[in-house]
This record gives C-alpha cells, structure tokens and sequence, in this order.
C-alpha cells in the first residue's frame, strides 16, 4: 500500500484514483490586443474519483460540461493543471513524458466519432497494428495473427484488415476503434462517448460488445456518454458533472433509484418518455444553457437553472458530501456543508 | 393510411379546413446514380399529414429518411431524382410545377428545419435578416414590418431578449438557440406543412426536451402539420400522434405511435423497440441488438429487405417483397407473416 498526500491508504485495487483534479484551459483575451491577459476556462474543476479493477465508472452531464476533460487528464493526454493522478499507484502527473510512454499502452481511449477518428489513408489492419509496433509488443512475423486476433475479438471479419475506413459503416468503424484500443492489452480504458453517434441497434451491439470485452479481458473503463440511458446498461458507479465539477456520484442502481441532486433529477426528466401524444408534453425540467466555465455563477454552479435553489445557493458553493454510504452530493438541500472560499 | 382519399387536386382552402392532407404522397420513388450503381434511396413510400398532425419518421440511418424530407421540399441534389410517384403538396401536384412555382411554396406551404442549424443558417448574414427577408419576399412587408414580425418570432420560439439577437450572427448562438433560430426561419412564413430532419439529435436532453414542447406548440397554434424525423423511438414516443417506421427505403409499418409501439406488427419495428435504450428495467442482461446492417440500396435482392436480419424470415420471405396491408384497425404492415404461423 502506498500513502497518498491526503493520509489514506492506496488500495491496491484502485486501478484510477484521482484527486483534486484541475484542467483549466487559456480562454479568449481579456482585451482585444494579443498581448492582453487570457480568461481561464476551467474545463475541470476540482474532481476527485476512484476507479476499482474491473470496474465501469459512468460519466454523464451536458455538454461542455468537462467530460472530455477529464477523460483526457486521467490519460494525461492533457497536463491537469492541479491535482493528483493515481494509475495503478503511479501519481501521473508528476511522470515526464518520456516516463509517461511506456504506460501510455496500458491506458487506452475510443473515441466518439467512428469517421474522424481513424485515418482514411490507413488500412484498417494498418490502424489496428499501430499500437503493437510503436510498443514494439509482438515480434513482425506474429503481428497479422495478432491484428486477425483482435478483429475476430470486436466482431470484425479478419479478411477485411486491407479495407480502408470509408469501406465500414459507423458501427465497424467503431469496432476497428475498439480493436485499436485493445491491442496493447490496456488495463485502463476511456471511452469518450462511444456510441452517441451510432444508431439504436447498432449502440445496442457496441454496448454488448463493450460488456463482453470488460468482463472477459477485466477492464477497468470511464465510460463518458450524455445519455444516461446508455450509462445505465455499463456503468457500475455513475458521477454526473456540471460545469467542471461533479454534483453526485454513486452506484448506479442507486443513483437510478434515489437521483438526490436536482440537477441528476432533471436530466432524468429530461429523457424522453411515451406520452402516447395529444397530451401536452411535460415542462422542460431546465430552462436556458449551461452557464460558460470561464464565468461560473457565483456560489453553487447550479443556481442559476436550478428549480428548488434557495437564498444561500448564491453565496457559498456546497461541499461534495456522503449523503448514505457511497453517494456523494453537493447541494445544500442535502448538506449544509460548504467547500472554503 | 391505407384508404386512399379523392383523387382530384383539392384547393388550399379545402386542406385548411381539416379535411384533406396537407401532403398527400403516393408511390414515391427517388433514385441517385452512383458509381457503383443505381442507389434506389425511396421505393414506393406513400403517406399523408393531416393538418395539425404530427408524424413521425423513424429508421436506421440511410433507410431514406432525409431524402423522402428533401423531396417534399423538391430539394434532392442532382444528380438524384424522383422517378416516379406524385407528392399533392396543400392541394397541389409538386411534381408538376415550374422551378419558380416551386420556390414560391418553399416558405408558405413547406418548410424544413435541419439536424445542423449551424450549416443551415448563413453565417454571413445577421439572424434577423434570414427571417426578415423571406417575409419581405412571400408575404410582401416593408422593411420595418418585417423586422417587428422576426423579432416576435423570436420571442415565439424562446429567444431571451429578440431585440438584441436580432442583429447577431449564428455562430454567437448556443445549440439549442440555433435551433430556435431555424425553426423560426422555417415558421417565419406560416408554412401548412413543417418538415423537422433529426432537429435534435445532436442537441442534450435537456435542450431537447424545450425544442419538443416547442414544436408541439407551434402545431397546436398553426394547425400545420408536421413530419419529424428522428431515430430515437423514445421521441417519437413523446411528440408523434402516428408513426412511419421505415426500412431501406420503404414504409415497413404505420400507424397511431400508441398502437404500433405497443403492438408492433413488423419485426423490424419490435427489434427498434427492444434494442432501445431504457431507463428502467433489467440493466444487467445483454441488451437485444437486432443483428447485422440494413441492406446497400443498389440491387436490392428480390425478397424482404430486412429478412437477412429477421429472427421470423421463411423461405418465402425471399421471393418477394411484401406489400403494406392493413394490420390493425389504423395500422399496417409489409411484412408476410406478421400474423405469426
Ligand atoms: N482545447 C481547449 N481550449 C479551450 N477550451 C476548451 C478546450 N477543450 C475544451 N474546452 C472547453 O472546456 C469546457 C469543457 O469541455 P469538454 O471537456 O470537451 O466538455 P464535454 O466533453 O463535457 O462536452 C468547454 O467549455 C469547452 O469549450
Ligand atoms: N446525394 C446522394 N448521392 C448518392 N446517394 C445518396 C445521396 N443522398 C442520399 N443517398 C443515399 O440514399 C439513401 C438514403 O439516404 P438518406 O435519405 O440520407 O437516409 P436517412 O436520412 O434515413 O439517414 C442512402 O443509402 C444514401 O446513401
Ligand atoms: S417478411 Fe419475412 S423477413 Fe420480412 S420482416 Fe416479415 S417475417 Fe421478417
Ligand atoms: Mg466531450
Ligand atoms: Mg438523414
């Protein structure tokens, strides 16, 4: 076990333990000179989270919120400004890159967009293999059986590794992703809303494919998405963000069952449910847009769109608390405890 | 659906009493030459929107959605072509008119809003002026006129503080405010018919929810009525009075959103059903994911489309493609045995 800055034990089964975690990025100039100081926008803001081996850790919140962010910080694919990184005991954020690369091929990301996200000039057993050559994995003459491997393993035909992207639709595209992905043998793995632009039946293959996969290689994954619908089916643990930092985070029966955070209830009552029409659809739970991360509102980040806000919400900023074992809230109509100023 | 109305060209005063469709059309078909052959992207798709209806139009992508959307608009890009059917637009044959008769019912009689409002709308040009100068075009306003009906659009549709963004260009416009922009460039001329293409699948569910009411409202206002294109079912489910659900290119089901999603007749719409994303229920089994892709549209073989994929396909199923035949008291279905064995 190793120690951690603030005294805890570091449990050998955290595959991911983030704390404190802040990614800001350089905003717009302050005044129309280029030489005028930069607005911060604070992608990230203060997160901490804990990933077990094995385990899924959805990440769910409108966009703009800092889902990216973050699953681009724990890969350190983006320096955070602030905080702590743990991947498998190694704080890193304080790794140099050149220390970085040799775990870069045990943390992995698949990303949201099938067709901008492989390379149109490669051939697919080409992308696949990329991975395997740069971290010099597999000796040449076992590569293709590795790439027909790997194909056979995401539901690809093996004798397609010659096809070019453009030859596959969406789903196949984000199976060689996924194959991509898993050819460094990863233990860790973003996946940066992996389904959101794929249609219905074929989300419903991708998310089968992606719960095959973790259970049979122990994966431990973030899984980012804006659907809840979809985190729900992959998620273990869910933490819901708004703008840059999380609002509840919990088991995901539990949050599903007992949605504390007026912010998780809206989302919920935002997902579109059989009205059987005629019938006047239900007020929307939030009326306006997220608030910019460069100028949060002052006290809670919620308060500006908040239903159930109260005179105090405009003035401190509630602390992340456990309201039942393992659910964490930050809303003062659950806890009275602020984070300092 | 299936009771085919008077077949002489009703006048427009006709079609707003409530009697006859705003869009009346029977055995479309659209072909775009290709490469690699002949893409047959509608084949035989027959439909009508009765004034104050809102219909929607639900598949897997590339099953002809958009293009069935862009040809009630007379808009197919060359070298693609309707090369057969009728489409009766508010009592006229649209096929028939001149290029600049067309361009006339483009504003009045039709108009379309798009998945993406930021290629939609002319960045070059201020938000306001894109409504103001159809009105000035169509229904002959003066200038000032025209400026005090786009603002009170704007107002209509949800803008905060229309005056201001009146004179903003699109891309200083969030999302969901984009979208709103559109939708009151498309009501701006009071159109009998509104076609709405994937208005909200790149928008959150909360922002979604605030373009459902809204769509919903403007039917209830104007009494036009409106096709909405989506994949997500659970929209449909929400906003549509009958639902289209199509299948490479044809209608494989019809019918009140109520009876169809409760009573599926076509495999295909009982596998969309449940391979849907839930909120509640069993998360843990492996989701059912209808298997394989949809069918290229160049050659299609001579039997169902979707038998390659349906868990009920006989050999007969091969030979020939069904027909839509009435399946329920308003429902229909192309599909040889949904009566079962
Ligand atoms: N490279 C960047 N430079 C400046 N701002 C950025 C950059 N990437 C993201 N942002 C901003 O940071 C915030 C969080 O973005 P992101 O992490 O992509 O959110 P999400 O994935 O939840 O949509 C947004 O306001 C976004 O505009
Ligand atoms: N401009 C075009 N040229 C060639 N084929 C096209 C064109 N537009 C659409 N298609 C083809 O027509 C079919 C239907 O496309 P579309 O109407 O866009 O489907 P959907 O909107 O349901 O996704 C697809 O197979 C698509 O490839
Ligand atoms: S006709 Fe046959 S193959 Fe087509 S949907 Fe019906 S049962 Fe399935
Ligand atoms: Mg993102
Ligand atoms: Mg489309």
């Amino acid at each position: 076990m190793i120690q951690v800055r603030d005294g805890t034990a570091l449990d050998d089964s955290l595959v991911i333990r983030a704390r404190g975690l802040k990614t800001y990025y350089p905003g717009p100039h302050k005044g129309a000179w280029p030489w005028s100081g930069r607005l911060t926008v604070k992608a990230v803001d203060d997160v901490s989270l804990d990933i077990r081996r094995g385990q899924t850790l959805g990440l769910v919140g409108e966009s703009g919120c800092g889902k990216t962010t973050v699953g681009r910080s724990l890969l350190q694919l983006v320096r955070p400004t602030a905080g702590e990184v743990f991947f498998e005991g190694q704080d890193l954020c304080k790794l140099k890159d050149a220390e970085l690369h040799p775990l870069r091929r045990r943390m992995q990301i698949i990303f949201q967009d099938p067709y901008a996200s492989l390379d149109s000039r490669c051939t697919i057993g080409f992308t696949i293999s990329e991975g395997l050559l740069i971290h010099k994995l597999v000796p040449p003459a076992e590569l293709r059986d590795r790439v027909a491997d790997l194909m056979v393993t995401v539901g690809l035909n093996p004798a397609f590794e010659n096809r070019y992207p453009h030859e596959f639709s969406g789903g196949q595209r984000q199976r060689v992703g996924i194959a991509r992905a898993l050819a460094t043998s990863p233990t860790f793995i973003v996946g940066d809303e992996p389904i959101s632009a794929l249609d219905v039946s074929i989300q419903a293959q991708i998310i089968n494919l992606l719960r095959t996969l973790r259970d049979k290689l122990n994966l431990t994954m973030l899984f980012i998405s804006h659907d809840l619908r979809a985190v729900r089916y992959l998620s273990d643990q869910v933490a819901v963000m708004y703008l840059g930092k999380v609002a509840e985070m919990a088991s995901t029966d539990e949050l599903f069952a007992n949605p504390l955070h007026p912010y998780t209830q809206a989302l919920l009552g935002s997902v579109p449910k059989p009205s059987w029409s005629g019938v006047e659809i239900e007020a929307p739970a939030l009326s306006g847009d997220v608030p910019s991360p460069i100028n949060p509102p002052r006290g809670c980040y919620f308060s500006t769109r908040c239903p159930r806000v109260m005179p105090r919400c405009g003035e401190a900023q509630p602390a992340l608390v456990e309201a039942s074992p393992g659910h964490k809230v930050a809303c003062f109509l659950i806890s009275a405890a602020a984070n300092p100023v | 659906m299936m009771e085919l109305l008077p077949r002489r060209a009703p006048s427009g005063e006709e079609c707003s009493a409530r009697l006859l469709p705003v869009i009346d059309v029977r055995n479309l078909q659209v072909r775009f030459p290709t490469r690699d052959g002949v893409v047959t992207a509608l084949d035989g798709l027959s439909m009508q929107v009765m004034p104050g209806e809102i219909v929607g139009l639900v598949g897997e992508s590339g099953c002809g959605k958009s293009t069935a959307a862009l040809s009630f608009m007379r808009l197919i890009p060359q070298p693609g072509r309707i090369t057969a059917g009728e489409i009766v637009l508010d009592g006229q044959d649209i096929l028939k008119l001149s290029d600049r008769e067309m361009r006339a019912l483009r504003g009045p009689s039709v108009a379309m809003i798009f998945q993406d409002a930021l290629t939609a709308l002319d960045p070059t040009m201020p938000v306001g002026k894109q409504i103001a100068e159809p009105l000035q075009l169509h229904k002959g306003l003066a200038a000032a006129a025209a400026r005090a009906r786009a603002i009170e659009l704007f107002g209509q549709v949800g803008i905060p503080d229309p005056e201001r963004r009146f004179g903003q260009y699109s891309h200083q416009f969030s999302g969901g405010m984009r979208q709103r922009v559109m939708i009151a460039v498309a009501l701006s001329c009071g159109p009998r018919l509104l076609l709405a293409d994937e208005p909200t699948t790149a928008l959150d569910v909360t922002v979604q929810r605030q373009i459902l009411r809204l769509i919903r409202q403007l039917r209830d206002t104007l009494n036009a009525g409106v096709v909405f294109i989506t994949h997500d079912v659970g929209v449909v489910a929400e906003l549509c009075t009958r639902v289209i659900v199509m299948y490479a290119g044809r209608a494989v089901e019809a019918g009140p959103t109520q009876a169809v999603f409760t009573h599926p007749t076509h495999p295909y719409t009982a596998g969309l059903l449940s391979s849907t994303l839930e909120l509640t229920g069993d998360r843990s089994l492996p989701l059912y994911a209808i298997p394989g892709l949809p069918p290229e549209l160049i050659d299609l073989p001579a039997g169902c489309a979707f038998a390659p994929r349906c868990p009920r396909a006989d050999p007969e199923c091969w030979n020939a493609a069904p027909i839509l035949e009435p399946s329920g008291p308003q429902q229909s279905v192309a599909c040889w045995r949904w009566k079962g064995d």
